[in-house]
């Protein structure tokens, strides 16, 4: 409940309709701050308000049963009319005013926290000590997402109490949206604004008017639930809350798909302190998207050694160049027509002391977050080069390169250096790039491929079909190879795989650039894809990928 | 761009518990709160129910349909809301109602069942075009024939 005894007589006591707002999600009244702070509800009437609110608006003591517009009319010109629309909406809006008290000018910040309040912050400009730069973050840069932020989360958190009827429990749901940066890089940061907007408001609709809604970060919202029956109020707000972003979102005329990941973390469940919620939300929502993404999960102890894992695992890759546990292994590339094997696809392998083999799939996202993937790239292209040296002249390797090994804008001086420290023949070495090269700063990412190709490399888009806008880049660039992702040869059965795939051997011929099918695992995939034109393959059908020693074999 | 006409066709998975008066009862709420508020943003449009299913069009301005329908998304009387199209259109075909509605035991009703055993339930087979020439066609006809559309049938 939000009263406290001491502050009963400074509201008094009045009859609030909607039973549910009187379970406010936090009690300002003992708050001593020199801003002032209120909750009211969408009709202006207060609920809540600490010492500093009333002085600034130079308010009674007795609120009691009256409406914040009831109470400054003495306020200046249009404020009263701004405030009512503000207070009215849904979305996180700044008012300037000038005190009735000392001719100084007021900022009023009104945020929706859920459906049926509002916060009112209010600082006089002379004296804003509260979580200014938060505020002005959140209100004046004009964030997308009407809600409370970070501060004032970690401010109800700090303020949370039991209710009277003894009821004691504040639960955390972390919500991360998956897949967000995919949406703001295809579709444009406009249209991300718009889905972090409609993912507030979803969220607004369905929470219970005592819950605290907070945009915690980027694509992470946060509902703190307040003395309600936990852990089965929390995991069903999380069942709703993925079943209810996992629906569509119309953005700019297209449909956008998205799901979320939550991680729950619940005081005196596994969770000491209140200081630790953060933590251990966020700690269950990494386990959460690392195990399934739409999914969600409860904080527990063990979690905490997950992490310590993960951890270990960070700067385990860190040392993994020094201690050379990395080794390539190499696909084969066959010519269609007599299997001929014309090159070998370069792959990397991380055999970690205690842990085993460290699936790419794992180091590659972790490499590019810690930024090692620079240097591993390096050394990839160095030792592939050397040993490519040791085959036959007319068998190229293929080396992949991420997105991220283009953000120095050196590629080209370490690439000339592989090669010469080699002495490979430029026109051995294809570099493999997948789309997602050319969604962010194309005309660089461009430049810098046009001077390795100088070289003399070649260049092969790999992953064909799994991204966007792909048909565009196939003509911006001269590719030599058209890599034919395998998750098209492997669902080669339904009508629209086999239709994607002959376009794009269509499309091929037509641009004079090669085609390549992956994954190619039998005979009939084998049959279909000669029948139709592709020019090579790489997949178990021919050979899994070797190591270093075992390709004087395969070759002869 | 977001100025311009644009229709949308969904199906969702009807979630209203209860006896067949219960569902009617939401049913006709949601025709009540639906014909209001859609008047109000311009929006026109059709919903069929079939005992399992709804099936709606929308059309309108492409802002009005998306704030429209990111109301009936948060809707808990339906779930698994699948958007077979959203794409401009040069003109309205249901222009005459801010709702029309199929119900049931009608015979579209019933051929939507058929479409949908005919797909074995697949959504992602159905055309949404199908589904709107079906919605048109019907509360035409529906209309000639003098039946009440404001009513459910
Ligand atoms: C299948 C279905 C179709 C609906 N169609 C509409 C509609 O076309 N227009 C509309 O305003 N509400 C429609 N609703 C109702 C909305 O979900 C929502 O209850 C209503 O717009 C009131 O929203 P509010 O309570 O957030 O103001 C529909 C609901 C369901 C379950």
């Amino acid at each position: 409940m939000i009263y406290n005894s001491l502050h009963q007589s400074a509201i008094g006591e009045h009859k609030i309709n909607n039973r549910q707002s009187q379970r406010s999600a936090m009690n300002f009244t003992a708050i001593d701050s020199s801003c002032g702070l209120a909750w009211v509800d969408t009709a202006g009437k207060i609920i809540s308000a600490n010492p500093a609110f009333l002085n600034l608006l130079a308010l009674p003591p007795d609120v009691a049963d009256k409406t914040l517009f009831d109470l400054t009319t003495p306020l200046n010109g249009s404020a009263p009319d701004l405030l009512r629309q503000a207070i009215a909406g849904q979305h996180t809006k700044t008012i300037k005013l000038t005190s009735t008290v000392d001719n100084k000018t007021l900022h009023v910040h009104v945020i929706t926290c859920n459906q049926e309040q509002r916060l009112i912050i209010v600082e006089s400009l002379s004296s804003s000590n509260f979580s200014q730069s938060v505020i002005n973050h959140q209100a004046q840069n004009h964030s997308p997402v009407p809600l409370a932020n970070r501060g004032m989360l970690n401010e109800c958190i700090a303020n949370w109490k039991p209710d009277e009827s003894g009821a004691a429990s504040l639960a955390m749901i972390m919500i991360g949206l998956d897949r967000f940066k995919k949406i703001n890089e295809t579709l444009g940061h406009d249209a991300g604004d718009q889905l972090l907007k409609f993912a507030a408001q979803r969220l607004l609709r369905i929470v219970r008017s005592d819950d605290f809604v907070a945009h915690f970060s980027g694509d992470q919202f946060v509902v703190l639930q307040i003395n309600q029956n936990q852990p089965v109020a929390a995991t069903a707000m999380a069942e709703r809350i993925i079943g209810l972003l996992k629906r569509p979102f119309l953005i700019n005329g297209q449909q956008a798909n998205i799901s979320a990941s939550i991680g729950l973390a619940i005081l005196h469940q596994d969770t000491g302190s209140s200081g630790d919620l953060i933590k251990h939300a966020e700690l269950a929502l990494y386990d959460a998207k690392h195990n399934a993404r739409g999914s969600y999960r409860l904080y527990e102890q063990s979690l905490q050694e997950n992490a310590g894992e993960q951890h270990d695992l960070e700067v385990g890759l860190r040392r993994a160049l020094f201690l050379q546990e990395f080794t390539l292994f190499y696909q084969a590339q066959v010519r269609m027509q007599d299997r001929k094997i014309v090159g070998f696809e370069a792959l990397i392998r991380w055999e970690k002391p205690g842990a085993g083999i460290i699936s790419p799939v794992r180091l590659i996202p972790l490499a590019k977050e810690t930024g090692e993937i620079h240097e591993i790239g390096k050394w990839v292209l160095h030792t592939a080069c050397r040993e490519a040296t040791t085959w036959p002249e007319d068998i190229k390797i293929a080396v992949n390169v991420s997105p991220v090994q283009f953000e120095n804008g050196n590629l080209k001086q370490i690439v000339q250096a592989a090669l010469s420290a080699s002495s490979l023949a430029p026109q051995r070495l294809e570099l493999e790039i997948t789309e997602g090269l050319l969604i962010k700063n194309v005309a660089n990412a461009l430049e810098q491929l046009k001077e390795i190709q100088a070289l003399g490399v070649s260049v092969a888009m790999d992953d064909f079909g799994t991204g966007y806008s792909s048909l565009n880049y196939l003509s911006s660039f001269p590719f030599s190879k058209i890599k034919i992702d395998q998750s098209f040869v492997h669902r080669m059965q339904i009508d629209k795989s086999r239709t994607l795939i002959k376009a794009v051997i269509t499309l091929g011929s037509a641009l004079g650039i090669k085609t390549l099918a992956e994954g190619v695992e039998t005979e009939e995939q084998f049959e279909y894809l000669a029948h139709n034109g592709c020019m090579e393959i790489q997949g178990y059908l021919i050979s899994k990928p070797v190591p270093a020693e075992q390709i004087q074999a395969l070759i002869s | 761009m977001t100025q311009n006409l644009y229709r949308l066709i969904y199906l969702s998975q009807n979630t209203i518990l209860g006896s067949n008066e219960n569902v009617h009862k939401e049913i006709e709420q949601i025709l009540t709160i639906s014909r209001q508020r859609n008047a109000a943003s311009g929006i026109t449009g059709a919903l069929m129910f079939n005992q399992e299913c709804f099936a709606q069009v929308l059309e309108g301005m492409h802002d009005d349909i998306q704030e429209t329908f990111e109301r009936i998304q948060c809707d808990p009387r339906h779930g698994d809301v699948v958007v077979l199209d959203f794409e401009p259109v040069d003109a309205r075909r249901f222009s005459q109602w801010s709702m029309g509605y199929i119900g049931y035991d009608t015979l579209a009703s019933k051929e939507f069942t058929q479409i949908q055993l005919a797909t074995g339930f697949d959504v992602k087979q159905l055309s949404g075009e199908r589904i709107y020439d079906l919605l048109h066609v019907h509360l035409y006809a529906a209309e000639k024939a003098g039946s009440n559309l404001e009513k459910i049938a």
